[in-house]
């Protein structure tokens, strides 16, 4: 297999049309029929600069099927694990953060060694840490792995009456995950520079702020004196999605957005709270989902949760390892073991549930008064999950999308403000569908992608806007270079190459 | 009050008011909006209304009040109404008839119940001497002189006056509708009614789609009033088709009816002029020669058709005239100069609206069916197209031979009917027009020939009529259910407006009038055209797009 770049055209006649532009034929390689060209390196150089208008430029992507393939084949590859190796299994995702997990946290490196190589034969965990840390360090999942189950705990006896003195919550994960979404398609379209300061240039502030649809921020372009934005930037940050360029100090977006956003209101909020809250005390999130989610409107009793906590699903917060034919907490190094008794659950374990509290405070997803907590609006969507009646995304035939509150997901939101520009940002957001957005949507995604997500939102799309979407995509798509495009290299092709 | 999903209404801080077409309120609610809301848009499923300081004085003028229009949002309204709406309204609308302007003799008052804000009227520097002498801490004099400027200036600073000083009634002129076959509709009887009625009754500006015969309104409140009159027309064609209606419509007699136009002087009892007539001048230093016009004769009703287009020259006239009833004539209240404040002070409220989708429904214009046919371009012409500069390429575009045939195609669908090809590109449409045998009208057409070859599309000699820009404006052909639109100014809102308008007087048969626009596709031309679209859109138009092979 070979990465290449390949020029397709969608008739023969595209071909003059580019070459009326600038001279081709030096530039481009072997030919995959009428309509594509492989494209040589020193076309990005030469010949790009001039035809960056009449191209769409477009990443190559795995398909659904090739997908679908690789998940089926791990499903016959856990099937043939050993018992003991499957059951670690499910522990070692429920560790895992970003698909990595960190082996002294989630297995015994003695007693589960074999289960452990078990794992990495099949190829469904990798190490790559360093090698002195075997079995202690970092390995990654393999990305195609299912879910694991879902522990079963029962918190019943810890749900009460909500108590008068719980705290105003504080803004929810939720908004934060929207206006994220927002930033995020603006980043992406808004050349955007920090000052040597670090602070955002004015000027690209103002780009931001009429990208979003704040005239406030499109006035006066501080974005760090505009608490909802730069709340949103440093969110962006935390997930590492936003990186600055050392050199330009250019803000980019990353890779890894969709991993946080994707799915319901509540899967998104959840893949967040794990991100913002450290590693070590993401196992106690389910547990305190679950709590809240069977508390319903009422409230969870802090101790009572701790105890039932500790009786049911001790292990899930951390699993022992075993020295000498006793429990004993992950250690590190030469330090010396400290026995998984009560002693060891009042020290560490109830630390790790309380500090979790503490964060899922911050992030308005709970209210807090001794003893008790209780779910916020957000944390109730987070915690149970329970489909919220949507109202509808409205799509005029002039091009408007009329976007209520509640009526999409943050990464639905993400992909809307990549297809449109945001007109007003107010009681209901109102979108435009331009060319623009079609066009950079077309680089990842594929047109039929677009009207899936607005006829599932709207109930009825107006035949004049796909029209206009089909027609700027078949516009757009005239000429198209797609990079990173996989080719089988025949025998012959690898001999010439070898004994070039 | 939290959300209510039946309701249709959403309310956005900047005054903007979204509907939802499909909620089961939504006709009460629409209703309830005409009254002190401009509908900005209505595409289906949404349709954006707006309250600006216009329409809320334009409500006050009619007797609304600021709790009406509150209770009607909250009514109404999907989501929370934001807490700066209500306190805005109340603020705007208090001010309309705060300031009264009322006879006092052979001078004018200027008064108010309050007087720190009379004290705030004098400090205005924009008011100038435009004040008289204080009569009292809360009235001044008003030269009857400054009585049109005043207004025209407090409106811009915010501070709508409410005139109640009457007019001067004009010299009386015995007329009555003929009503041979024909009568006034509902809604242009409500039309002339709501011109006439309340203090101040007797100025303003109708509101009504081209096709729905406004020039019909003119008319019945011309009749209704008695006077002596002078009507103001777009242009020659305009001129002679108010002309024809006032005759046919009316007992007045071919010798009570006269143009002043550049090639006749005549002043009589209804006078009928054009706005480049009035605003001519000798050169660029004299002032406009004609001007006398508005003097000549004791008119009691002045009509000024299209008031959107009305010159600014004109304008500066209107504010002296203010004694005078005065009627404004439109389609849209938009202005592409943005003065609809000028119109306001100048002219008047709106007294009457009604939406174009309405009168649809109710039969009173056509249904229309707007079609793109993209077509695409020859190799030879991409070629030429990607080699050329901007203003080439929209050249290339517009002049695609592949058109024609996409022309002749319509013309075969569409046979027998009557057909309107309209283009902005004079040597295509020549071309077009040779090539087809079609009669055609452009700016260079002697007015004589030009109503000759109009009477005989009218009159069903020729089906097919080829017209340049002069196609946009006020031209009656009422038998015309077809229109093709070859090239065309694509980002220019007015245009498509008045090309459409051409096509949409009710049909005999099944009421259906036929847009087609023809343009190159993947080029220029097709981005414009996608801001005509939109504007259809904007109007509950839906269009299609077909590709020609």
């Amino acid at each position: 297999m070979r990465a290449v770049s390949v020029l397709t055209v969608v008739d023969e006649t595209v071909w003059a049309e580019l070459a009326a532009v600038v001279s081709l034929e030096e530039h481009l390689g072997e030919s995959l029929g009428p309509l594509s060209r492989v494209v040589e390196a020193s076309f990005e150089r030469s010949v790009l600069p001039k035809l960056r208008d009449r191209l769409l430029i477009r990443y190559a992507r795995r398909d659904a099927e090739q997908a679908l393939a690789a998940q089926s084949d791990i499903a016959v590859r856990i099937a043939g694990l050993p018992r003991n190796a499957r059951t670690l299994l499910v522990t070692v995702q429920r560790h895992a953060l970003d698909n990595v997990v960190i082996g002294r946290q989630a297995w015994d490196p003695m007693h589960d060694a074999n289960a452990v190589r078990a794992l990495h034969g099949e190829g469904l965990i990798v190490s790559f840490g360093d090698e002195a840390e075997a079995f202690t360090g970092r390995y990654r999942l393999n990305p195609d792995l299912p879910p694991p189950p879902e522990v079963d705990y029962h918190f019943d006896e810890a749900a009460m009456d909500e108590t008068d003195d719980l705290g105003e919550p504080v803004p929810g994960l939720v908004s934060l995950l929207h206006d994220m979404a927002s930033l995020a398609a603006a980043l992406e379209q808004v050349p955007t520079q920090r000052t040597l300061k670090g602070t955002i240039a004015k000027t690209a502030g103002k780009k931001l702020g009429k990208r979003l649809g704040d005239s406030l921020l499109g006035s006066t372009g501080d974005f760090e004196g505009n608490i909802r934005w730069a709340r949103a930037l440093r969110g962006l940050e935390a997930l590492k999605v936003v990186s600055t360029d050392p050199i330009r100090r250019d803000l980019h977006l990353d890779n890894g957005l969709e991993a946080t956003l994707a799915g319901d209101v509540e899967d998104a909020c959840d893949r967040l709270v794990h991100r913002l809250v450290d590693a070590d005390l993401h196992v106690v999130l389910p547990a305190i989902r679950t709590a809240l989610a069977q508390a319903g409107k009422g409230a969870v009793d802090e101790m009572v949760f701790l105890e039932e906590l500790a009786e049911q699903h001790r292990d899930v917060l951390i699993s022992p390892w075993s020295r000498d034919g006793e429990l004993v907490y992950p250690v590190i190094g030469e330090e010396q073991p400290r026995p998984y008794d009560e002693d060891g659950w009042e020290y560490v374990e109830r630390r790790m549930v309380r500090a979790t509290l503490g964060r899922l405070k911050r992030f308005g997803l709970i209210r807090r008064a001794p003893g008790v907590f209780a779910a916020t609006d957000d944390g109730r969507q987070w915690a149970t999950g329970a489909p919220v009646p949507m109202p509808p995304v409205w799509v005029t035939g002039d091009l408007e999308l009329v976007v209520p509150p509640g009526s999409v997901t943050p990464w639905e939101r993400f992909q809307l403000e990549r297809l449109g520009r945001c007109l007003q940002r107010d009681v209901v957001d109102r979108y435009r569908l331009e060319r623009k957005g079609v066009v950079t949507w077309l680089s990842t995604h594929d047109l039929s992608e677009a009207i899936d997500l607005l006829t599932r939102r709207c109930p009825g799309v107006p035949g004049t806007a796909i029209d206009a979407l089909t027609q700027w995509a078949r516009s757009a798509e005239r000429a198209v270079l797609t990079r990173g495009v996989l080719l089988e290299e025949s025998d012959v092709d690898v001999k010439a190459n070898s004994a070039g | 009050m939290s959300y209510i999903p039946e309701n249709p209404l959403i309310a956005q801080s900047d005054h903007t008011l979204l509907l939802e077409t499909q909620a089961p309120r939504y006709t009460a609610a629409r209703d309830a909006l005409l009254g002190f809301a401009e509908l900005v848009k209505s595409p289906e499923y949404v349709h954006t209304w707006r309250l600006t300081s216009l329409s809320l004085w334009n409500a006050a003028a009619a007797g609304h009040t600021a709790d009406q229009v509150i209770g009607v949002l909250l009514e109404y309204a999907k989501y929370p109404v934001p807490d700066n709406l209500p306190m805005s309204i109340r603020d705007k609308m208090s001010r309309y008839g705060t300031l009264r302007l009322v006879r006092d003799g052979e001078w004018l008052l200027l008064e108010t119940d309050d007087a720190v804000g009379m004290m705030l009227i004098r400090s205005l520097k924009a008011v100038g001497d435009l004040l008289g002498d204080a009569v009292s801490d809360v009235q001044n004099r008003i030269n009857p002189r400054h009585r049109g400027e005043l207004k025209q200036v407090l409106t811009g600073c915010g501070h709508p006056v409410q005139d109640l000083a009457g007019y001067d009634d004009g010299d009386p002129l015995e007329m009555a509708l003929t009503h041979d076959q024909w009568s006034l509709r509902e809604y242009q009887i409500d039309a002339i009614d709501a011109f006439q009625s309340g203090p101040s009754g007797g100025s303003g500006v109708i509101v009504l789609p081209c096709g729905a015969g406004k020039t019909l309104v003119g008319i019945g409140a011309m009749v209704r009033l008695g006077m002596r009159t002078l009507i103001l027309c777009t242009g020659h064609t305009a001129l002679q088709q108010w002309k024809r209606e006032i005759l046919a419509r009316t007992t007045l007699t071919e010798d009570q009816v006269g143009e002043y136009t550049s090639q006749t002087k005549q002043l009589r009892e209804v006078t009928l002029t054009t706005y480049q007539i009035l605003t001519w001048r000798p050169d660029a230093n004299s002032p406009p020669a004609h001007f006398g016009l508005f003097y000549k004769a004791n008119w009691g009703l002045v009509i000024y058709d299209e008031v959107h287009l009305l010159p600014a020259p004109i304008f500066r006239e209107a504010a002296y005239l203010q004694a005078r009833r005065r009627l404004g004539l439109t389609a849209t209240l938009v202005r592409e100069d943005g003065r609809e404040g000028d119109v306001f002070a100048l002219i008047g409220p709106k007294r009457y609206d009604m939406p174009w989708k309405q009168l649809e429904l109710q039969g009173w214009i056509a249904t229309a069916t707007c079609i793109e046919v993209r077509v695409p371009l020859s190799t030879n012409d991409r070629v030429t197209y990607a080699n050329a500069s901007a203003r080439g390429r929209m050249d290339v575009a517009a002049k695609n031979a592949r058109k024609g045939a996409v022309l002749q195609m319509l013309l075969d669908r569409h046979e027998g009917a009557q057909i309107l090809v309209l283009g902005t590109t004079l040597d295509q449409l020549h071309f077009l027009a040779r090539r087809y045998g079609m009669p055609i009208v452009t700016g260079q057409t002697p007015m004589a020939e030009r109503d000759r070859m109009y009477t005989d599309f009218r009159e069903g000699r020729t089906t097919v009529l080829a017209l340049s820009k002069v196609g946009n404006f006020a031209i009656d052909l009422p038998s015309a259910s077809v229109a093709i639109q070859v090239s065309g100014t694509w980002g220019s809102r007015q245009e498509e407006a008045q090309r459409l308008g051409r096509i949409l007087r009710p049909k005999a048969d099944d009421n259906q009038a036929h847009f087609y626009t023809i343009v190159s596709a993947d080029t220029r031309e097709q981005e414009f055209a996608e801001r005509r679209q939109l504007f259809l859109a904007e109007q509950g138009y839906p269009y299609r797009i077909e590709m020609a092979s």
